[in-house]
């Protein structure tokens, strides 16, 4: 389908009448028309109006299709089409010399050419031409139904003189019928002084709504043998196909083209084929842009730059127009349905392309080059196209595979800049984005304040330390209620790997707004921990026993009852490592400060160990105690055997 | 389908119960015989938008169709005035179709013609296209051997086998006297009037005058001359009418004196009753019915029954409904607003237009304020309009609102003594795009 987009009649006849889905109502409106007219008289004239795109000339096709199958109609009434860029029709007679050849070519009319040839030096020639038609097409018992595409470049071929003299033919002959596409607003038809001021019934072609953009799909889908994939779209994310029809305007044939892209959910080659789609539309929108004259080209550059919907204010700015001309223009260009105007609640109203993807394609052949904004196109496009967590899932799949370096630099450069962009996505998939990316480019990520601080405390509830530390980087500081909360919940919690890091992110925070002393004290004890730790694992006997005073000293300071936790582990670190006097001095110590029952349970543990692993230190203890003690005691030893075969 | 009951008494009885073709039932009894028709034919209307409309199309315009038949009794030349779309063409076509009154009509457009002498050619070869005229016996024994001196210095007109016939043969000749000439040999021997309908004679006008305006007055002084020839006038009759009026025309050319001759007839809006019937027409034919609210809101919103704004609100009411959909009130009142979107500005931007077109400055400015305050306040009276030419200092405040009356603007209601806008439709667009 896709091959005939900007040349429907080079599609077999068949595939046109299978693949119309849309325009139907028109259609069977016109064709009843046509069809219940005998063209004793006149007949109604049309005129089909919409930008390119939007289906006229398969909808000529169609009818002329209609007419030619119709077994009442075809006995009478021959349908003749003149495609667009009729280089040949300079002037009306031409026209007629031409309706003459096609009948003399396909129909069987032989000689009316040459009949009116005779006549070519003639000063009536054009009189002479039209009467030999309608002579020859009395004799067969003909009439003609013309279908013209792109009528106004014929009209602007023809002199004025002409014009009226074809509007004369048309309202008082009957041979000759016609039904007229246009993609522009003509201006012979809707200015008074003008010939055929009022005198089609105009048949507008707008955008597609939500049912007949899903037809189009469905047909599209049929034919790309992507029925399940559409019908998933259709019943599960209906919220896609209005993404669509904004972004195309309810285009048919920029629905068609945007298909693949539609269908497809794979990152890397959604985009790429987006580029391709965008290379697709190039003639369409080009001619969309050269159809109009200066003052309207230069007023949709203003606004297709802006994105956003501008004022007439603001445009006047840019285009140095008087406002006067650029409403009148914008009240053109609504009409051509190029703009589309939203009103603001004042009498100033605002701006912007109708079809969302023209802008987008704007952007991108005639946006700025340098460095970021050379990518903007792109980023309109994944605003519009993807749902905030559809791009945050893009992003987030993005940093996943530089993370796995898949991918090049090129790329990763490219998708750095459109990514950078984008605000309005969740602070966490941002700071994993800025994280990730060249310096130059993570710089253009803002995250606030207050953004940094909702994670902070979120992460901090949920433990999520890896998390935690991720954002710790961003926080300036840190106040003394989120110190203590810190404090509290980090104690709880026995990750030892993420302890050691904290500790170390935790001591770059800016210390400028400075925290209590018991929740800064219990950063110095989990920092002497550490040490303590540290000199266990080298064995480091007298160091060990200067960080254990350091410890006893810095915890008589600290008032909380988790410091007690930290104490816990240092013992049991201690037993594992077989340093039991040590373990017990240093008890001793501790318990001249605290009568913790969890601490004073240790105690007997530490004798335990001391007297040879006699279970009769332990009879002091009530039964439930003397189970947790040998708890203990049982992990412990397990720690030892571990040891001891990590040490082999 | 419809059933029309028709009683004759038939000589040949042709039988009880027997179908004399697929359209009737014949039926006998007490000699005699009742004879039904089976009309196919709808009495429904098609909605034909820009072009006149004919045949069964066109809605009888009886008043004025008896205007236009009694002027022509009575000996006159007739210019045919309205503003635009009130269905000017569509009379004219109406006569050329049903031969009313027994006269031989011509019709021809001339909007593309140039000069005069193409004019004159194009309405000989018009009227021979009417065949009662080309195969007039009379005509064809006044062409024969050259009987008639008139037809005999005739050089464009000969006799063939099927009758007379335009000649086509490249040759110098002076269209005019061609004409004249036929004028006066076809009032000598022929006893139907000859009416010849020339639309859009203004644009033609307007052709002419464009090269030369010397030229444009003399074509104005010949057609004048043609009119009141005392042979050509017995028999010819002439009725112009067009886009543009005449009047306006010819007082540009200071030629008002060239079409002196003429009778204006007036045609004017439908009456409700004959909007009515349109209306419930035009829609039956797009398969859609109305109910009496219905009908009461579309008398309410119209009021100034023109035919085209009826069919603009037809066209419309199809376009956002269905099949065989029952139209309602709010339907109609959302197919008005349809009509003055702005994807349908230009049916009415033209009013706005001409005014600054034709009036200029101070009379522009004054015919401007005027239409906002009645679009806004549904009226002015004359002592406000008053007030308003001083505050523009408008010399002829008379001829201003004349104009605005004459092309259908506003109205001016004695009872009450206010001017209002004739088709609130129009007042409706005027208060949202100009105001």
């Amino acid at each position: 389908m896709s091959l005939f987009l900007y040349n429907p009649d080079r599609k077999y006849k068949h595939n046109l009448i299978d693949e119309f889905v849309i325009r139907t109502k028109i259609f069977t409106d016109i064709f009843r028309d046509i069809h219940s007219g005998e063209m004793k008289y006149p007949e109604q004239h049309y005129l089909l109006q919409g930008q390119r795109g939007t289906g006229k000339t398969t909808l000529l096709l169609r009818l002329k299709y209609a007419v030619e199958d119709d077994p009442s109609l075809n006995k009478w009434l021959i349908p003749v089409i003149f495609n667009e860029e009729q280089y040949h029709i300079g002037a009306l007679s031409d026209l007629w010399e031409q309706i003459a050849i096609y009948l003399e070519d396909e129909c069987g009319f032989t000689g009316i050419s040459d009949e009116i040839t005779k006549h070519l030096q003639d000063k009536y020639f054009e009189e002479h031409a039209f009467n030999i038609l309608i002579k020859a097409l009395d004799k067969q018992k003909k009439k003609v139904i013309l279908f013209i595409d792109n009528i106004g470049d014929l009209l602007e071929k023809f002199g004025k003189l002409e014009v009226h003299r074809l509007r004369q033919i048309l309202q008082t002959d009957p041979h000759i019928r016609l039904v007229a596409a246009t993609p522009v607003i003509l201006n012979d038809v809707i200015d008074y002084t003008q010939p055929l001021y009022e005198f089609f019934k105009v048949v507008h072609l707008k955008g597609l709504d939500y049912d007949e953009s899903v037809m189009l799909l469905l047909k599209l889908a049929e034919l790309h043998n992507e029925t399940k994939k559409i019908e998933r779209i259709i019943t599960n994310s209906p919220s896609r196909i209005e993404t669509l029809r904004t972004l195309s305007g309810g285009v048919p044939r920029t629905i068609a083209l945007l298909f693949q892209v539609f269908v497809d959910n794979e990152h890397g080659n959604a985009v790429s084929d987006l580029e391709k789609v965008l290379d697709a539309v190039t003639p369409l929108y080009k001619h969309r842009m050269d159809d109009l004259p200066a003052q309207q080209q230069k007023i949709v550059d203003a606004v297709a730059r802006n994105w956003d919907a501008i004022s007439v204010k603001e445009l006047k700015g840019k285009v140095r127009l008087e406002s006067k001309v650029i409403s009148a223009q914008l009240g053109q260009l609504e009409k051509n349905q190029v703009i589309e105007k939203r009103e603001t609640g004042t009498k100033n109203n605002i701006y912007l392309l109708r079809e969302r993807f023209f802008n987008i394609w704007y952007l991108m052949r005639y946006g700025r080059k340098q460095d970021r904004e050379s990518v903007i196109w792109l980023v309109k496009f994944l605003e519009t196209w993807c749902g905030k967590n559809e791009l945050e899932k893009r992003i987030l799949n993005y940093v996943a595979k530089i993370e796995a370096g898949k991918l090049d630099k090129r790329t990763e450069e490219f998708y750095a800049q459109v990514y950078s962009f984008f605000e309005k996505i969740k602070p966490e998939v941002r700071i994993s984005l800025k994280k990730n990316i060249p310096t130059h480019l993570s710089q253009k990520i803002n995250i606030s304040e207050a953004e940094i601080e909702k994670l902070f405390d979120r992460y901090l509830k949920e433990k999520n330390w890896n998390k935690f530390l991720g954002i710790i980087e961003y926080k300036k500081d840190i106040n003394e209620s989120q110190w203590k909360l810190l404090y509290e919940t980090y104690a709880l919690d026995w990750d030892t790997n993420s302890e050691k890091e904290l500790s170390t992110a935790l001591s770059d925070v800016n210390m400028k707004n400075k925290p209590s002393l018991l929740v800064f004290e219990l950063l110095i004890i989990l920092g002497l921990k550490e040490v303590i730790i540290a000199h266990l694992y080298y064995n480091e006997t007298e160091d060990l026993q200067l960080a254990l005073k350091e410890f006893t000293d810095a915890y008589e300071l600290v008032d909380s009852k988790y410091k007690n936790r930290v104490v816990f582990d240092i013992i049991i670190s201690l037993l594992i490592e077989e340093y039991y006097q040590l373990a017990k001095s240093f008890l001793d110590e501790i318990l001249n400060i605290t009568t913790d029952r969890g601490i004073i349970l240790l105690e007997y543990v530490i004798i335990y160990f001391i007297e040879n692993n006699s279970e009769d230190a332990l009879l002091l203890l009530g039964s439930e105690k003397k189970e947790s003690a040998l708890r203990i005691i049982y992990n412990i030893k397990k720690f030892q055997i571990n040891r001891k075969k990590v040490q082999k | 389908m419809l059933i029309r009951l028709l009683l004759y008494l038939i000589i040949n009885k042709r039988g009880p119960g027997r179908r004399v073709d697929n359209k009737f039932i014949v039926k006998s009894f007490d000699n005699k015989v009742i004879v039904i028709i089976f009309d196919k034919i709808s009495i429904v209307m098609k909605n034909i938008i820009g072009s006149p409309v004919r045949g069964k199309d066109f809605y009888e315009r009886v008043r004025e169709v008896k205007r236009i038949t009694d002027s022509l009794k009575n000996g006159n030349n007739i210019q045919i005035t309205a503003p635009r779309r009130v269905g000017k063409t569509s009379v004219l076509l109406h006569l050329l179709d049903n031969g009313i009154a027994g006269h031989h009509y011509v019709y021809v457009d001339t909007e593309s013609i140039e000069d005069e002498q193409s004019f004159y050619r194009t309405l000989m070869m018009e009227i021979l296209k009417n065949e009662k005229i080309s195969r007039s016996v009379k005509l064809a024994a006044g062409f024969e051997n050259g009987a008639n001196r008139f037809f005999r210095n005739i050089k464009s007109l000969k006799l063939f086998n099927t009758g007379v016939e335009f000649n086509n043969v490249a040759e110098e000749r002076d269209y005019y006297e061609e004409f004249e000439n036929f004028l006066i040999g076809y009032a000598g021997i022929e006893e139907a009037t000859l009416v010849i309908l020339i639309d859009e004679f203004p644009q033609t006008i307007e052709n002419i005058r464009k090269t030369d305006e010397q030229r444009a007055i003399r074509f104005l002084q010949g057609k004048r001359r043609l009119r009141l020839h005392p042979e050509i006038s017995k028999h010819v009759k002439f009725i112009y009418t067009g886009s543009i009026g005449l009047n306006q025309t010819v007082s540009v050319l200071s030629a008002t004196a060239t079409i002196n001759d003429l009778n204006s007839i007036d045609v004017g809006p439908l009456n409700e009753k004959e909007a009515t019937d349109l209306f419930c027409k035009l829609l039956q034919n797009n398969m859609r019915t109305v109910d009496a609210p219905t009908i009461a809101c579309f008398h309410r919103i119209l009021q100034w029954y023109i035919p085209f704004h009826i069919q603009l609100i037809v066209q419309e009411i199809v376009n956002i409904t269905t099949d065989n959909e029952i139209i309602t009130a709010s339907t109609v009142e959302k197919a008005l607003e349809g009509i003055i979107h702005l994807r349908q500005h230009n049916h009415f931007d033209h009013y706005y237009t001409r005014l600054k077109t034709h009036l200029k400055n101070e009379n522009f400015a004054f015919a401007d304020e005027v239409l906002k305050k009645i679009a806004e306040n549904n009226t002015a009276d004359k002592k406000y309009i008053g007030e308003l030419a001083i505050k523009h200092t408008v010399t002829d405040k008379r001829h201003v609102i004349e104009n605005l009356m004459y092309d259908g603007y506003i109205y001016f209601d004695p009872v009450t003594g206010l001017y209002r806008f004739n088709s609130p439709i129009l007042q409706r667009w005027w208060l949202q795009f100009i105001c």
